[in-house]
């Protein structure tokens, strides 16, 4: 019994000098034991990309040292921090994003961040600042086991399929908020149009994405699917349906439940994640550090592009 | 869909009676689930300590117990707080009798549990169980989770125009495919469907003791909304059913050994998460009966 306990996908590296305690099935570990900082040495960085690449997400407890600049130097052991592509950096820092509840802000639909465009992240360093008593645990899926998972002919309509990924959709549908009050609703949209989707991009990858270090294929799906290649907009949506339940299903998933100094650390060529809207006023404040990442490469080895990268003028502005 | 959930109407919260007691409510999620501590469910309660278990699990939904050292016994006298027992309808026919508890195996032994959809408990039933208590005796060194997911945050969540639409509604429940992998024979299959044909109850239930409207569809046992055409049926069953898979409303629980969670089978649905591969895992189970749900 031991030796199939062991070919659990998220069973630890018995060969790793972390201590690392898995958190479910399939994704997600807590790494004890690591101060982290911009002077951890290499053989450490390599064995937590490592962790990362095996677990998808992990997390360090107690990081309450960190500030703005030791985020950022942390995140630059693993390749080259950058900022969003439209949202402005956080105040004090050169790359980091804020995610601060009084803006109303809390990204409740799953995605992979800044899908978008072509090179998006490869990881994202999530650190807690404040956090609500009880209610706003961010949850992960891991998209390679959804994709083990799907059936053989769903796989292979995958295979082959492409989809369209923009960050140009309307706000409110996307995210159910039907019940704003109209100031709220006007203040998302502006937001959404001004700042967020202030240049709108467009970019074609592929539905099974290989993965770089691991070979493993993924699905590459998230709220920023328009629609897929070649098919209309009614069909593309049923699809996007079948698909994404299979990636978000309870066996995939992951829920950590933050406390304040909580650091959590995703490959972002491998997950999904959507945070969980049920902290009504209390303050959440969470900012984040992504590092760059390698244009997505398709089973048949064509890779992603993007085909609109356009700034907003007053007319789109208006449609 | 981000409005704070209503606390149910009395001016001094079990939680807060519980806290001058010396027991530990530690909320666990926003919308549902609570973990006690200090109160020692494995030894006979007190009237005191029994109604307050009973408020807190209306209060909380599903309560949590880590190392407790509950037996068959215990776990039946516990049951008994909140109802005559139940033997499962299909456990039933195999002669388990309503005063055992339920062996729930899974792993290579018997895989019949492996994994479930979202579900309550026997809602094809007149009288669906009205509480379930589960204790882990062998649990997966990893995975093997249940999640649990509030039918009083979903119906709360759910936009005006589609309460007023689905609030005089009423579904059909019957047993589903589980069944038929647990009862191999034909013949005995067709006898227990015979005897469980199916049942109707409203989609939205009021709680008997809180009133809270809750959210009672489920995508196991719920084939069909009664009076709609087939495919309005269906769509409206997959926009409600849905509402259980969203983060807002589910807590999760990792089991160890002696670990014992407590639902309130009106209130909450429950997904086994099957990632634990051959593993073995064990749960026993007791249900306590339930009154019909009423709108």
């Amino acid at each position: 019994m031991t030796d199939r306990i062991a070919t659990y996908p998220n069973a630890k590296d018995p060969s790793s000098p972390l201590d690392i305690v898995p958190v479910t099935g399939r994704i997600g570990a807590e790494i004890r034991g690591v101060q982290l900082s911009g002077d951890l040495d290499a053989g450490t960085v390599q064995e937590i990309e490592a962790a990362l690449v095996r677990h998808k997400v992990i997390f360090f407890r107690g990081q309450n040292h960190l500030d703005n600049a030791e985020h950022e130097a942390f995140a630059s052991l693993f390749g080259d921090p950058v900022a969003h592509p439209t949202v402005p950096v956080a105040e004090g820092s050169k790359y980091l994003l804020d995610l601060d509840s009084k803006e109303g802000y809390a990204a409740s639909s799953w995605h992979t961040d800044v899908t978008f465009v072509d090179a998006y992240p490869k990881g994202s360093i999530l650190r807690a600042l404040t956090v609500p008593e009880a209610g706003g645990d961010t949850v992960w899926a891991n998209t390679e086991t959804a994709y083990e998972g799907l059936p053989e002919p769903l796989r292979q309509l995958a295979n082959n399929l492409w989809a369209q990924h923009t960050n140009d959709y309307d706000y409110a549908a996307r995210f159910g908020l039907t019940s704003d009050s109209p100031d709220a609703a006007k203040q998302r949209g502006d937001y959404q149009r001004n700042v967020f989707a202030s240049t709108i991009y467009e970019t074609e990858h592929p539905v099974v994405r290989v993965h770089p270090v691991s070979g493993q294929r993924s699905l590459l799906l998230g709220h920023f699917v328009k629609q897929f290649v070649g098919l209309n907009q009614k069909d593309s949506t049923k699809l996007f349906d079948i698909l994404q339940e299979h990636v978000t299903r309870e066996e995939n998933v992951v829920r950590w439940r933050w406390q304040a100094g909580d650091v959590a650390f995703w490959d972002n060529r491998a997950t999904q994640h959507r945070a969980i809207a049920d902290f009504a006023l209390q303050r959440r404040t969470l900012r984040r550090a992504t590092v760059h990442g390698e244009v997505p490469v398709a089973i048949d080895g064509r890779t992603s592009r993007t085909v609109r990268a356009e700034k907003r003028t007053e007319e789109l502005r208006d449609a | 869909m981000n409005a704070p959930l209503q606390s149910h109407s009395t001016l001094v919260s079990a939680s807060e009676i519980a806290r001058d007691a010396g027991i530990e409510v530690l909320r666990v999620e926003a919308n549902l689930g609570a973990e006690i501590r200090g109160l020692d469910i494995a030894s006979e309660l007190t009237d005191l300590e029994t109604d307050l278990l009973r408020e807190l699990l209306w209060e909380h939904q599903v309560l949590f117990f880590r190392d407790t050292h509950l037996d068959d016994r215990s776990q039946s006298r516990l049951g008994r707080i909140f109802g005559p027992p139940v033997a499962d309808s299909i456990a039933a026919r195999r002669g388990v009798k309503a005063e055992d508890v339920q062996p729930m195996n899974s792993g290579p032994a018997a895989n019949a549990y492996y994994g479930t959809l979202w579900h309550a408990d026997a809602t094809y039933l007149e009288r669906p169980y009205s509480v379930s208590i589960l204790r882990s005796v062998i649990a997966p060194e990893l995975g093997g989770d249940t999640a649990f997911s509030s039918g009083i945050s979903a119906y709360a969540s759910l936009p005006d125009d589609i309460k007023a639409r689905i609030d005089s509604l009423d579904a059909v429940h019957r047993p589903n495919s589980k069944a038929y992998k647990v009862i191999t024979e034909p013949e005995a299959l067709d006898d227990y469907l015979r005897e469980y044909p199916g049942v109707s109850h409203p989609v939205v239930i009021r709680h008997p003791h809180t009133g809270r409207k809750v959210l009672y569809v489920n995508e196991t046992f719920t084939h069909e909304i009664v009076g709609l055409p087939e495919a309005e049926s269906r769509e409206l069953l997959k926009l409600l059913t849905a509402q259980f898979y969203r983060p807002e409303n589910i807590v999760r629980f990792k089991w160890q050994p002696g670990s014992v969670a407590i639902w309130d089978n009106r209130s909450v649905q429950h997904y086994g998460v099957a990632d634990y591969g051959n593993a073995p895992r064990q749960l026993v189970r007791v249900v306590a009966a339930g009154g019909p749900p009423t709108r």
